[in-house]
């Protein structure tokens, strides 16, 4: 055991230095190539140097003819020692990077395994050229990505199916039983009724929809200068016209003159988005208070939103802005219903617009959401 | 027959209230799990029609009470889960069906008295006595193959009152099973409907299938 040893760490040393690498398998066939023609080309060359010194003592001179032949045989032996150099250098280099590479065949077959169908496994980079290694390591953190992303849209697909699933059973349940129906009066509010499961299932599509077509790329590109107290104020008074009661209830602090960097569109999707959570899942009656707030030395600023929420407790917070969460705990019943989407839609926007989403919670259980980051003009 | 439909989505309890109860079922309806276990504990359901995802009490929770009480109630799952480990979940701790959304009416009608059957070790939806049958599916009354026309409330205690047969009914007891927890009718309604089934069925030839035992109630004997 002992004896093979030394053998076993040069194994390793050349398996763990060596064979990882492949310009040091090529550095090593050139070596060993140039090393073993050069040792067959001495043994030639010493050879006609013996062969020329027994001559010379063999015979009192060496005439012309005898030493041009010998130079030729030098010129023949040269050139060969040239080729043959070459041609072991080549045949070892061939050999050293086929055995080299050979784990790229693994690689290559483990690749064309993966399928978008089951959760891919990362390639096997244990025995790759370390050359290699850096590009399959890219590889399988781009598999990672994608099948966190693959993982992220199917768990989206499942959640927007389950969460159509009851008003699309809504809207056949009402219209079966309404069909069974005499009255007209009981038929009318049946038909209310399907149209407001139907209103609420274009509010999830649209809300979905909404975040799908924010190109982050495309909104930073198509940012424009959008006043902030033009834009909350038509805000206020298209939902004075949709929802008049609840709108009563918001008042703006926000101050004329102030200019912003955004995108109008989503800056108002997001806005709808903070007071239609408010006014739904707010305390009734309780005013819903609109603020900007000024950041840094006024370069950026924060829009704010505060409304009491007595149902809300601190522990709620994470879990605000996750998609189709409702807030179970002391949800109000039948129409006010919300979809859980809300505050999903505005953090997503957010993540568009390169804002910050935050939210708090006072003692007095008043919930601010605050969108800061704006770029001020 | 008394039903407690479990749905926190207030539009799908409202037809399926108004359906149920126009087929003569007395429906009384909870919004979320916590009503729901008081409704429970509160009256004697032959069927809970429960959904799985409710506010602050969830449809399991429901489920593992209602069979930790021994009640025989049975239970039809409705809800918008899907997934196979949902369905085995429910099972498992004692539903007796599942039903995914969005459903068919006339499918969960179908599964609901197939249950209230089971509950009564009935085989087949029929109900007979002499020349009286009864249709459970088709919820229809018969005389000698002729239709007896009877209101939902008619046919509802006459069902009762044929699938106990001997056993005396208070007018409470049936007021309970015919009403739901809302209504506002007195308990003496009972006696205006046994009078009128009375009447019905003595007009179609049979008389005194309907006992009045005093301190007992009704019963069919």
């Amino acid at each position: 055991m002992s004896s093979s040893r030394p053998g076993e760490a040069l194994a390793i040393v050349f398996r763990e230095w060596v064979g990882r690498s492949l310009q040091r398998r090529l550095l090593v066939s050139l070596l060993l190539g140039v090393g073993l023609s050069l040792a067959a080309f001495q043994m030639v060359v010493d050879r006609l140097v013996d062969r020329y010194i027994e001559r010379s003592f063999s015979a009192q001179a060496v005439d012309v003819a005898q030493r041009d032949q010998l130079m030729r045989e030098v010129d023949v032996i040269l050139l060969g020692g040239v080729v043959t150099v070459l041609g072991v250098c080549a045949l070892v280099t061939v050999v050293s990077v086929r055995q080299g590479l050979k784990p790229l065949e693994r690689v290559a077959s483990a690749a064309q395994e993966i399928s978008i169908d089951q959760h891919a496994r990362a390639l096997p980079l244990s025995d790759v050229p370390a050359e290699i290694q850096p590009l399959g390591e890219r590889f399988n953190q781009l598999i990672e990505r994608l099948t966190d992303a693959l993982e992220h849209e199917r768990r989206f697909g499942a959640d927007l199916a389950h969460e159509l699933r009851t008003p699309l059973a809504e809207i056949r349940t009402l219209g079966e039983a309404g069909l069974a129906r005499q009255d007209v009066a009981g038929l009318h509010e049946f038909l209310r009724q399907m149209t407001a499961a139907a209103v609420g299932m274009q509010s999830v599509i649209e809300s979905l929809l909404a975040v799908a077509r924010a190109d982050r790329a495309a909104v930073q590109q198509a940012l424009e200068p959008m006043s902030v107290s033009a834009a909350v104020r038509s805000r206020i008074e298209r939902l004075r016209i949709t929802a008049p009661e609840d709108s009563s209830r918001i008042v703006s602090r926000v101050s004329e003159g102030l200019w912003i960097h955004s995108d109008p569109r989503l800056f108002d999707a997001m806005l709808l988005n903070l007071l239609a959570n408010a006014m739904q899942h707010g305390a009734p009656g309780t005013p819903i208070e609109i603020e900007w707030l000024a950041e840094g030395s006024g370069a950026s600023g924060a829009l704010q939103v505060r409304n009491a929420a007595p149902q809300l407790a601190r522990e709620d917070l994470p879990r605000l802005t996750d998609r189709f969460w409702r807030g179970a705990p002391g949800k109000r019943a039948g129409d006010a219903q919300g979809l859980g989407l809300g505050l999903w839609v505005v953090g997503s926007l957010c993540r568009v617009l390169g804002l910050t989403l935050a939210l708090d919670l006072d003692e007095m259980r008043h919930l601010t959401v605050r969108l800061a980051g704006f770029r001020a003009l | 027959m008394k039903l407690l439909i479990v749905e926190d989505s207030a539009r799908l309890s409202a037809a399926l209230t108004s359906d149920f109860r126009r087929e003569g079922f007395a429906v009384d309806h909870a919004g979320d799990g916590q009503a729901a276990l008081g409704q429970i504990e509160a009256h004697e359901y032959d069927l809970v029609i429960l959904d799985l995802m409710l506010p602050r009490v969830s449809g399991l929770e429901v489920l593992r009470a209602l069979r930790a009480s021994r009640a025989p109630t049975r239970v039809l799952v409705l809800s918008a889960r899907d997934q196979t480990e949902d369905r085995v979940a429910a099972l498992n701790l004692g539903a007796d069906d599942y039903l995914v959304k969005p459903f068919d009416l006339s499918e969960l009608k179908a599964r609901t008295l197939a249950l209230l059957r089971r509950r009564y070790g009935e085989t087949s939806g029929v109900l007979a006595h002499g020349e009286l049958t009864l249709d459970t599916n088709a919820r229809l009354a018969t005389v000698r193959g002729s239709p007896l026309p009877l209101t939902p409330k008619e046919y509802a205690l006459l069902e009762t009152l044929l699938r106990h047969r001997g056993r005396s009914f208070t007018r409470v007891a049936l007021f309970e099973r015919l009403y739901d927890g809302l209504s506002e009718a007195s308990d003496r309604v009972v006696e205006v409907i046994v009078s009128t089934l009375r009447t019905k069925l003595a007009s179609a030839g049979i008389r005194e299938l309907i006992e009045t035992r005093r301190g007992f109630g009704y019963r069919v004997p």
